[in-house]
């Protein structure tokens, strides 16, 4: 694969905020590529720095092979789908798309190809001659989508262009999203806050934190092996417990000896344990390893989540079986279901 | 660089075509000669005259008392005005807007010779209630255009909520939305009081029996010996006045509210 | 919430009495003939319509439109790059400060700031001290000059409102599909600011071509405006038919405009 956006050392801060601190990314061609992270932890601006929208205070974007760090938003060939659409509100949903190829001076008749292309691409067709402010949201946003496609850009730039959206709607425009990248063949730089849409659509996932990056990896990655606390809790739910590396694929944690199959730690290091909820067994008390007591239960649908006591520490798990509060719970938990992460350097002291 | 100049020298041009007549106007208020054309020495003593010239004075006073009067009435009228506009039918909103918005869209000479008209016919006696009636007439307009679009903006919930939460009508009114438009009710009076305190046209042609305001005790005495250049001296204070009182507003709270925000 | 209901119809008669029903006398008198509102010798022909495109009055007419014309495309020249400035300010106390300074010229009396301009532009004034004699006064200029003065921030408020509305992001989205900066100057913000415009241009226009007050002074009485062929029809020579008929021209025009107006700007709030 090509490297198509290179950032290097980039930093940026507003008013001695620092939003983005030294920080080094590839984007790939043709990668569907999340940033992800809470509010403020610099993913917008880091978009808004690939799309020229913002300086940098230091560093480089290279584009391409080419160094387009100086360059204006409109001498780039990128093209960005706005938070909340941004659409022209005094020309219609034809114009709205044409506004790109007009400048471009593209003949009349290869514009209107184009519009009708883009409209098809987002479902929309038919729509040239309607007014902006009678659509509803959704195809507000397929219309801002089609805006910015119709230039073919070698990368979409999005901004959590579907938080405005209801959870229907969103789920089948996540979908959609995805099936157009594949058919464009083109990079998407997506930006979100939520997780799960992070790892329903992405082929790389990028964790952001206080404007440096936390993991960066496939989905399957980065939920499976967070390298960090902060990772394991902000993607899905965790149970993030303080353990010893006895060595030989051991793990010790709640007094108890557990297989594993992490082996990059030292012999009797301290480690975080990271257990997703889904990844307990619940065995009967005699094959258990952990017993603890049912504090509160809430059905969710498809499982229960349970909260269970197990040494005056409150741990959650997911179960298909109902269990009753104040019950005793047995559990287990397989070797590959048990992930290790370093410590960070302060806290070992 | 040429398009920096070119709006700097714009904005330039426009500061001075405001404030050309404005320095003049203080020129002559500290002018020692009467004759404006010539500059024999500074002097003050137009602006002790503000007070000893009984016709300006008292045509000062009605200025202010007719602005004090038409901005309070005009406002308290507004507000309930435009809670009502703001609550009817869509289907006569158009109409009421309409006839709401033409004396604001009127030109001033044609809403006062409609007012002189109506008042004649009414047998109005005309003075001091005739011309107070018609700064009211123009200044509600005014008060209603500003609080209607923060009505709007007000959540439509929160009259509800407040009687949900045991208010009687009155005290919704009170407590939930008047402190929710309160910024358009006072840019509506402090527009209504711009408008009433330097209006002329209008008073012009409602005032009678010798019942003049400062715009125009200064048209009738224009190329007359009777014109006392104290009129430039109270000018000249308002302006600074005014100038100082607006810096205050707007500079001297603001560190304050500064602070507040990055915090 | 039905306890209200007296205050909009009170509101709705005092504004009939005093906007609908002067608009039909005035229609009335525009084919009559009165002694000023003296009802009783009235008698009813179109000698009114004759007398309006009597040549007499065409440079009135002519005068009106081109110098309020001329004032309100000044203003707008003026006034457009003014208010993009403002909205440009990136530091609220200087956006402030800048604003201030275009209101506070309102808290003058307009009739002393067209005398101000008078006292400058007369043959004989404080600039001879300078061995300058601007000797303006009669000259379409002064009347020009005099307008602009005294409407331009008519101009500019409504724009900058306009101007201050768009929402950033559209300016960015045009940025981000390849528009310089002035081609989305002409191509999102222009057109985005139409409304602004139109109000501006009703604001400024109509009571140039209506002050009688400031074609008085800075022509000293050579030039006549429709403001002042009303005046003097109404305050002189009492042909209320003839001045009525001159009124409800105007009106019908401020109608129009109203309509057109009130299609691009459903909140309203460009009047103000």
């Amino acid at each position: 694969m090509k490297k198509l956006i290179e950032l290097h050392h980039i930093n940026k801060s507003f008013d001695d905020q620092v939003i983005l601190d030294d920080f080094n990314l590839y984007i790939n061609e043709n990668e569907f590529i999340t940033l992800v992270g809470p509010s403020g932890c610099g993913k917008t601006t880091l978009l808004r720095i690939i799309g020229g929208l913002e300086s940098v205070d230091e560093g480089q974007v290279i584009f391409d092979g080419k160094d387009i760090t100086k360059l204006e938003p409109n001498e780039r060939t990128i093209n960005t789908v706005f938070q909340k659409y941004a659409l022209f509100p005094h020309l219609n949903v034809y114009e709205n798309i044409a506004f790109g190829l007009r400048l471009k001076k593209v003949n009349e008749k290869e514009i209107e190809e184009l519009v009708k292309w883009s409209l098809k691409l987002v479902n929309l067709n038919n729509y040239e001659d309607r007014k902006i402010d009678s659509l509803s949201g959704g195809q507000q946003q397929r219309v801002a989508i089609a805006r910015a496609i119709v230039n073919k850009p070698k990368v979409l730039l999005l901004d959590e262009p579907l938080g405005a959206l209801d959870l229907k709607l969103r789920q089948n425009m996540q979908y959609e999203l995805k099936e157009l990248q594949k058919k464009l063949h083109i990079t998407f730089i997506f930006v979100t806050h939520d997780q799960e849409e992070a790892l329903s659509m992405s082929d790389t996932v990028v964790v952001m934190n206080s404007g440096l990056i936390q993991q960066i990896g496939t989905p399957e990655d980065i939920y499976n092996e967070p390298k960090n606390r902060f990772v394991a809790n902000f993607i899905g739910e965790s149970n993030i417990i303080r353990g010893k590396y006895l060595g030989d694929k051991l793990v010790e944690f709640e007094n108890v000896v557990f297989e594993c199959v992490d082996t990059n730690f030292e012999k009797d290091e301290i480690c975080d344990v990271v257990i997703r909820p889904e990844d307990f067994d619940v065995v009967s008390l005699d094959k258990a390893k952990l017993i603890g007591i049912v504090t509160d239960k809430v059905f969710k649908g498809v499982h229960y989540e349970l909260c269970v006591d197990i040494n005056g520490k409150e741990y959650i798990v997911h179960t298909y079986e109902e269990a009753e509060i104040n019950s005793q719970l047995g559990l287990a938990i397989d070797p590959f279901e048990i992930h290790l992460m370093k410590v960070p350097q302060i806290e070992k002291a | 660089m040429i398009k920096k100049f070119l709006t700097t020298l714009i904005l330039i041009i426009g500061i001075l075509l405001l404030y050309i007549p404005i320095l003049i106007i203080m020129l002559l208020s500290f002018n020692n000669s009467q004759r404006p054309y010539e500059f024999n020495g500074l002097t003050f003593k137009w602006y002790t005259q503000i007070f000893s010239d009984n016709s300006l004075f008292s045509a000062i006073i009605n200025s202010w008392s007719i602005a004090i009067c038409a901005t309070i009435i005009a406002t308290i009228l507004g507000i309930f005005i435009a809670l009502a506009i703001n609550r009817m039918k869509q289907k006569y909103k158009p109409f009421v807007m309409f006839l709401n918005n033409m004396p604001i869209l009127n030109a001033d000479i044609v809403t006062g010779v409609s007012l002189m008209i109506i008042f004649t016919l009414l047998g109005f006696t005309f003075g001091r209630f005739t011309m107070l009636l018609a700064h009211i007439f123009f200044c509600i307009p005014f008060v209603v255009l500003s609080i209607l679009p923060r009505l709007k903006q007000l959540d439509n919930n929160a009259y509800d909520a407040a009687r949900d939460l045991g208010c009687t009508h009155m005290q919704a009114i009170r407590k939930v939305i008047i402190p929710g438009i309160k910024i358009g009710i006072l840019t509506g009076a402090l527009i209504a009081f711009t408008m009433s305190i330097d209006d002329f046209i209008i008073s012009y042609y409602t005032t009678g029996e010798g019942f003049s305001n400062f715009s125009t005790w200064i048209y009738s005495r224009l190329n007359r010996r009777t014109f006392n250049p104290a009129a430039y001296a109270y000018n000249s204070i308002i302006t600074i006045g005014s100038l100082l009182i607006l810096i205050y507003i707007n500079i001297g709270i603001r560190p304050g509210g500064k602070k507040i925000e990055k915090n | 919430m039905k306890k209200h209901n007296i205050i909009l119809p009170l509101y709705i008669i005092w504004l009939i009495i005093l906007v609908l029903i002067p608009f039909i006398l005035m229609l009335i008198l525009s084919f009559a003939h009165t002694d000023g509102l003296d009802f009783s010798n009235i008698s009813f022909s179109l000698t009114n319509f004759k007398e309006i495109i009597d040549p007499v009055y065409f440079d009135a007419y002519a005068n009106s439109i081109i110098l309020s014309f001329l004032a309100s495309l000044i203003c707008l020249l003026l006034a457009y790059p003014i208010a993009l400035t403002i909205t440009k300010f990136k530091n609220n106390k200087l956006k402030n400060i800048i604003l201030i300074m275009f209101i506070l010229p309102m808290w003058s009396n307009m009739l002393l700031r067209i005398i101000g301009w008078e006292t400058l532009f007369q043959p004989n004034s404080i600039l001879n001290y300078f061995d300058i004699s601007l000797n303006l006064i009669g000259s379409p200029i002064a009347v020009v000059i005099g307008m602009v003065s005294t409407y331009l921030p008519f101009m500019i408020f409504p724009i900058y409102t306009v101007l201050n509305k768009i929402d950033p992001a559209v300016i960015e989205a045009s940025y981000d599909l390849g528009a310089t900066k002035t081609q989305t100057l002409r191509r999102v913000i222009f057109p985005l600011s139409l409304p602004g415009i139109y109000s501006g241009i009703t604001m400024t226009f109509l009571p140039s071509a209506t002050n009688f007050a400031l074609p008085e002074r800075l022509s000293a009485g050579k030039i006549n405006l429709l403001g002042n062929l009303i005046n003097s029809n109404f305050g002189k020579t009492f042909d209320y038919g003839f001045g009525s008929l001159l009124s409800v021209i105007l009106i019908t025009i401020i109608f129009i405009l109203t309509i057109f107006i009130n299609r691009k700007d459903k909140d309203g709030d460009l009047l103000l």
